[in-house]
């Protein structure tokens, strides 16, 4: 199958995330972490000043790769990820996973993407970075 | 005031005992469900998502070793710090092989760096760990770079 041509700016496919309080359980079991604040609303108010439940940002880390990944298919691989969370997100934001290509590192073959998560004010409360590589699968 | 003394600063550098994890469908599954990953691959477990890896070390310690937060009160460093609240800081990590169930991933942690830095609600600590991870075959799978906030 021939490869897609990337170009820069192109932006990457956005998706909805609407974490509920069985998806924030599942994850942290899955990632077995039992930190208080992703399951306790009461020890997360009165203990930690959160105002909800606090969405992993790992979690969010994940949607960021996974929104290269869906994009890519087996069209290439991630060799480099890096995010970062700047701002809490809460159970009950809606989030949205999204992203461009920012440029070109190697003629065609590895290219470097802008990642990011927003909130339903469009304000980034995570932000990322992809290098792909569209000769490995 | 400072907050981290010369005894702490002589943590950086220190090496953690190699981690053994084996990896299996099962988790790969669970995990990809709760991340709610679109891709058969993943949904069936037959390769491992990227952020598959995070958290995967962590040691697995009996209750009475977790605190007021849940959290493990140690880390695989056997770092005590004087600030005890933990924050995720930004990650980055860099992937050499894929993940599949049957490998049996080795990890070993550093402490790279140990600083503080005054935040807008007073003095912050960060730590910069680097996780190293081969498979069973020593070949290079991983590495992650992590900040660690304690405030």
């Amino acid at each position: 199958m021939d490869k897609p041509e990337i170009k820069i700016n192109q932006p990457l496919p956005e998706r909805i995330h609407k974490p509920t309080n069985v998806s924030l359980f599942l994850y942290n079991a899955a990632i077995w972490n039992p930190h208080r604040i992703h399951y306790d609303e009461t020890y997360t108010k009165s203990f930690e000043g959160h105002p909800k439940l606090v969405i992993d940002g790992p979690l969010m880390g994940d949607w960021m790769a996974q929104c290269v990944s869906n994009w890519l298919s087996d069209q290439g691989k991630i060799c480099e990820f890096e995010y970062k969370n700047t701002k809490p997100a809460y159970l009950g934001d809606t989030l949205k996973s999204g992203g461009k290509v920012l440029s070109c590192i190697e003629n065609k073959k590895v290219f470097l993407l802008e990642l990011w998560i927003k909130d339903s004010e469009n304000n980034k409360v995570a932000s990322g970075s992809a290098k792909i590589n569209l000769t490995i699968q | 005031m400072e907050l981290l003394t010369a005894e702490h600063k002589k943590l950086i550098g220190k090496v953690s005992m190699p981690l053994k994890v084996d990896i299996n469908r099962s988790d790969i599954i669970k995990y990809s469900i709760a991340t709610e990953q679109l891709q058969e691959k993943y949904l069936k477990g037959n390769e491992a998502p990227l952020m598959f890896v995070f958290n995967l070390f962590t040691p697995l310690v009996t209750l009475a070793s977790l605190g007021k937060d849940g959290l493990n009160t140690k880390e695989s460093l056997n770092v005590d710090l004087p600030l005890k609240r933990v924050m995720a800081g930004g990650t980055k990590i860099n992937i050499f092989k894929n993940i599949y169930p049957g490998d049996k991933l080795t990890g070993i942690s550093k402490i790279k760096n140990l600083y503080e830095k005054k935040g807008k609600s007073g003095l912050l600590i960060f730590m910069i760990k680097q996780f190293s991870v081969s498979d069973q075959f020593q070949l290079k799978v991983y590495e992650e770079t992590q900040t660690v906030i304690y405030r």
